[in-house]
């Protein structure tokens, strides 16, 4: 067995009845790397989650982890001999142990002071060696989360899996205990698949990002990959508001190149706004909306033609709701036509 | 993919929980057997004479019953939980004291309070001057005077299922009722009652097949229903066929009830209740308002506890049963270790049968858990017929093969033995463990089992490492309830207890059968004794909130404050 077989799945799918809640989804995490699964909720990603720890039975389809197969025709390993370890959304702490006992709770085969050295160890990365007596409700979420994670790391499993481990927490804990979760993950070594609706986290936290819609997997890229060049309108929009612009429109016929018909899509940081009067491409319109975003802001202009466009601003901005202002495609040359082509919607 | 074919395991998880299931189908289809069988005309009889008569006494007493328990039990737990009013929190707690007192014994105790020669009557004559004639006063021995006495016995449980519910409901709701504008009185009407409803339904619907199957009381009291019938038919006209006929009427009745309580259980599966309610405010009531709050919550302490206990207790001081102190500590002793045999055995086979549905719920494993729930609503009687026909069946059969290969045979071994008292026991209180079990493990939250399975434990090790340790309370309490159960008993112990085995309940009925109420009350005096230990221990859990186990309330208590 090699080091870099983590976790593999093909063509797995199931049923909840009759519908469909994964269809055919195929993906591979190696060791020490960690996997995004992005999706709305009822997309299918939990259940793909759940499928991989065989919480689930798969109607079709492989898992192997580390090597392993586990589940295909035939074949179901039950869940407690599997080689994987898992962080739920709530966190599921035994409420009658202590939290070093929460961590032994799966070392089996090992002696108690092994067992407790161990857990020792595993409470010190995650930072809560303090805390190691304390029962699991006079913890702080952020803690209870990282209870669980050092629970799940103590069997030492091939496959780490995580479903919204972050999700309950406030925006500035979250951001630390991710780091923490990452590092430390990335340090054992394991294949960690993580599934989130949260988009920034998939990007931040993800070596791969795989984009999940009603049981499929749409796409499966890196980060930048994703975030850039989507595969479709869906994988698109999943990042955020995306302007969607028919070639024949007024701001369409602005674009470069307009040899097909169809629709281009957009992002609001690619659309810049002037006030200055200027020469070239350009339409003209009046700002109707500004939503702060924090480091930018969103705006929101109609133009002439009552076409809606979205473009993203460094804050702050001098810009005012009732102004009038230029709107035109940012980039310069080139990558302004490379770019857009590359937004056209497989349709 | 297929599933993996079922294991040895899950194989002996299924024959152990059939078997079980049968401590309750046997006696069951004993008395189904019944249907097609010939009467000898008695049926027909029955039909045309007192069944109507039956059926409409029944009905009556159960919806009576029903009724004032639900406003008695929802009322007080609603005071109780949300209002601080004078005595509040010893009304907590004391609600429950009727539990302890068996209700063929308040019948006893109310009927010689208020008949025409006791003390009240009496007292009413010579301070009015009255004679006979001159006034009215209900009769305790009617249909009325039956529904008042079983009302005020049988509310705790109403109360015990409802106040637990108010305790989970998180208080973010009520404060958000407020927010929208409902007064404390709508938002209890339009909130708290609303999402109380499916543990309201347990607890009425657990009073119902208990009235239903009621006989001590009801038959003290001269009122005609199936259950007193059952037992009248069987031991004045001797015939076991219509009884058991008659027994299918209060089954059919039993099997709405249960689908009923089912639906409203299904509606109840959620697992958190997110706030803690120490932390809500309770409405200090203002002193007039607080003193008819305490009334309320005061009276049924009043009749279902204080004057039963009173009443034999100054009989008992007075002219009490000279032959029972000497007996006291015998009939004490087979009474206290009957009561714990069974009710450890009941919590046992209880929480096999509630691990296995929820480890493994295929078909037949739901199907024996829903068989083994059925019991609590026959009429211990009855019960007791169908075990002990099981049971000769058994032996006969076994008798007959160690005839014909040994040619001895070991005899009537297990008929007249406590052991077949013990399974006549099960049979009748299996359900409440069960139910009081289920009910705590569906406050367990799945993610918990799926949890354990991802760190390599399953099926017993998630048992005794994650549920016991868990449900350690509930069980306490499953036990304290089919212990009191036990302990009060009386028509099954009748018929099936061994010679020369007797218990305090079987002589108080012995002696209050015979009018020699005085001597009874010694006997009596020593039930409520033994009955109020556990049934103080059982208030003082629920007081604290922990009748029924959180465990994700306790987690999710202080998320976000890192």
């Amino acid at each position: 067995m090699t080091n870099d077989l983590g976790l593999e799945v093909r063509d797995v799918s199931h049923k909840y009845g009759k519908k469909f809640s994964v269809r055919a989804a195929s993906l591979d995490v190696s060791a020490g790397s960690v996997h995004c699964l992005l999706g709305h909720s009822g997309s299918g990603k939990t259940t793909l989650l759940r499928i991989i720890a065989g919480l689930e039975y798969a109607l079709g389809g492989k898992v192997m982890l580390g090597g392993q197969t586990v589940t295909c025709e035939g074949v179901h390993h039950p869940t407690e001999k599997r080689s994987i370890g898992f962080v739920f959304q709530n966190y599921a702490l035994f409420p009658h142990l202590s939290v070093i006992r929460n961590v032994m709770f799966g070392m089996g085969r090992r002696s108690r002071k092994e067992q407790r050295e161990l857990a020792m160890d595993l409470l010190r990365q995650v930072e809560l060696e303090d805390y190691a007596r304390s029962m699991p409700h006079t913890l702080s979420g952020g803690q209870q989360q990282r209870v669980a994670l050092a629970r799940a790391l103590g069997r030492k499993p091939a496959v780490m899996l995580l479903d919204e481990p972050f999700s309950e927490l406030d925006a500035r804990l979250r951001s630390e205990v991710r780091e923490i979760t990452l590092r430390v993950l990335r340090a054992s070594g394991t294949a960690t698949l993580m599934v989130t609706h949260d988009p920034q986290e998939a990007l931040s936290s993800g070596d791969k990002v795989s984009v999940m819609h009603l049981g499929r997997i749409e796409q499966t890229a890196s980060p930048d990959q994703i975030y850039h060049r989507p595969a479709n309108e869906r994988t698109a929009q999943i990042f955020g508001v995306i302007n969607r612009i028919s070639s024949d429109s007024e701001f369409g016929k602005t674009l470069p190149r307009r040899e097909e018909t169809g629709e281009w899509l957009i992002r609001p940081e690619q659309i810049e706004l002037s006030n200055a009067s200027g020469v070239g491409e350009r339409c003209r319109g009046v700002i109707v909306q500004i939503c702060y975003e924090g480091p930018t802001v969103l705006v929101q202009s109609r133009l002439n033609s009552g076409q809606l466009i979205w473009s993203r601003e460094f804050a702050p901005t001098n810009f005012r709701v009732g102004e009038s202002v230029q709107v035109y495609l940012s980039v310069g040359d080139g990558f302004g036509q490379a770019s857009a082509e590359r937004w056209k919607t497989r349709a | 993919m297929a599933k993996p074919a079922q294991s040895l395991r899950s194989a002996c998880t299924l024959v152990l929980c059939v078997l079980i299931a049968s401590l309750v189908a046997v006696p069951l289809l004993q008395i189904l057997s019944s249907l097609g069988q010939p009467s000898g005309g008695t049926w027909q009889h029955l039909r045309e004479t007192v069944l109507p008569r039956y059926l409409w006494n029944t009905m009556f007493l159960a919806i009576g019953v029903g009724f004032s328990t639900m406003v008695m039990g929802v009322g007080a737990a609603w005071l109780v939980t949300r209002c601080r009013f004078i005595g509040s929190w010893v009304f907590e707690w004391a609600l429950l004291l009727p539990l302890a007192i068996p209700s063929y014994l308040l019948a006893y105790a109310a009927t010689d309070v208020f008949q025409f020669s006791g003390p009240v009557q009496t007292s009413l004559r010579e301070l009015f001057d009255w004679s006979r004639n001159d006034y009215w006063f209900p009769n305790a021995r009617s249909l009325p005077g039956a529904i008042v006495i079983l009302s005020v016995n049988l509310y705790p449980y109403v109360y015990l299922t409802t106040r637990a519910a108010f305790l989970e409901q998180s208080s973010c709701v009520r404060e958000m009722s407020r927010t929208l504008g409902l007064g404390p009185w709508k938002s209890f009407f339009r909130v708290s009652l609303p999402m109380a409803r499916p543990s309201i339904f347990i607890g009425v619907s657990l009073v119902v097949m208990e009235t239903l199957s009621e006989f001590g009381a009801v038959d003290y009291c001269a009122v005609d229903t199936l259950a007193t019938g059952i037992y009248r038919t069987w031991t004045s006209r001797g015939s076991l066929v219509a009884a058991s006929q008659l027994s299918l009427c209060l089954l059919g009745a039993v099997g709405f009830l249960i689908a009923f309580e089912s639906l409203s259980r299904r509606s109840l599966r959620f697992y958190s209740g997110d706030a803690s309610p120490k932390g809500s405010k309770r409405i200090q009531l203002s002193f007039p308002k607080g003193l008819v709050a305490a009334l309320f919550c005061g009276s049924p302490i009043l009749a279902g506890f204080l004057l039963p206990v009173t009443l034999f207790a100054y009989k008992t001081w007075n002219h009490g049963d000279e032959r029972a102190m000497e007996m006291l500590s015998e009939l004490g002793k087979n009474s206290l270790i009957l009561a714990t045999v069974a009710a450890s055995l009941t919590v046992l086979l209880g929480l096999y049968l509630s691990h296995a549905r929820r480890v493994r719920p295929s078909l037949p494993i739901r199907m024996a858990s829903r068989v083994s729930g059925l019991g609590y609503a026959i009429p211990g009687g009855v019960i007791a017929m169908g075990v002990l026909g099981a049971i000769l069946h058994f032996e006969n059969g076994l008798n007959r093969v160690f005839e014909s290969l040994l040619s001895w045979s070991p005899g009537f071994f297990f008929s007249g033995s406590i052991a077949a008292l013990i399974v006549a026991y099960q049979t009748r209180f299996l359900s409440v463990s069960l139910g009081v079990i289920q009910a705590g493990l569906t406050r367990i939250h799945p993610d918990l089992d799926s949890v354990s399975r991802t760190l390599g434990k399953s099926g017993f090790a998630i048992l005794s490492k994650v549920h016991l340790p868990i449900l350690k309370r509930t069980l306490l309490c499953a036990f304290m309830l089919v212990f009191v159960d036990v302990l009060k008993e009386l028509p099954a112990t009748l018929i099936l207890r061994p010679f020369n085995f007797d218990t305090l309940a079987v002589r108080v009925y012995q002696l209050a059968s015979d009018e020699r109420l005085d001597e009874a009350s010694t006997a009596a005096i020593a039930i409520i004794a033994t009955g109020i230990i556990p049934v103080i221990l059982l208030s003082r859990l629920m007081s604290r909130g922990q009748l029924i186990e959180t465990p994700f309330r306790q987690t999710q208590g202080r998320r976000n404050h890192d």
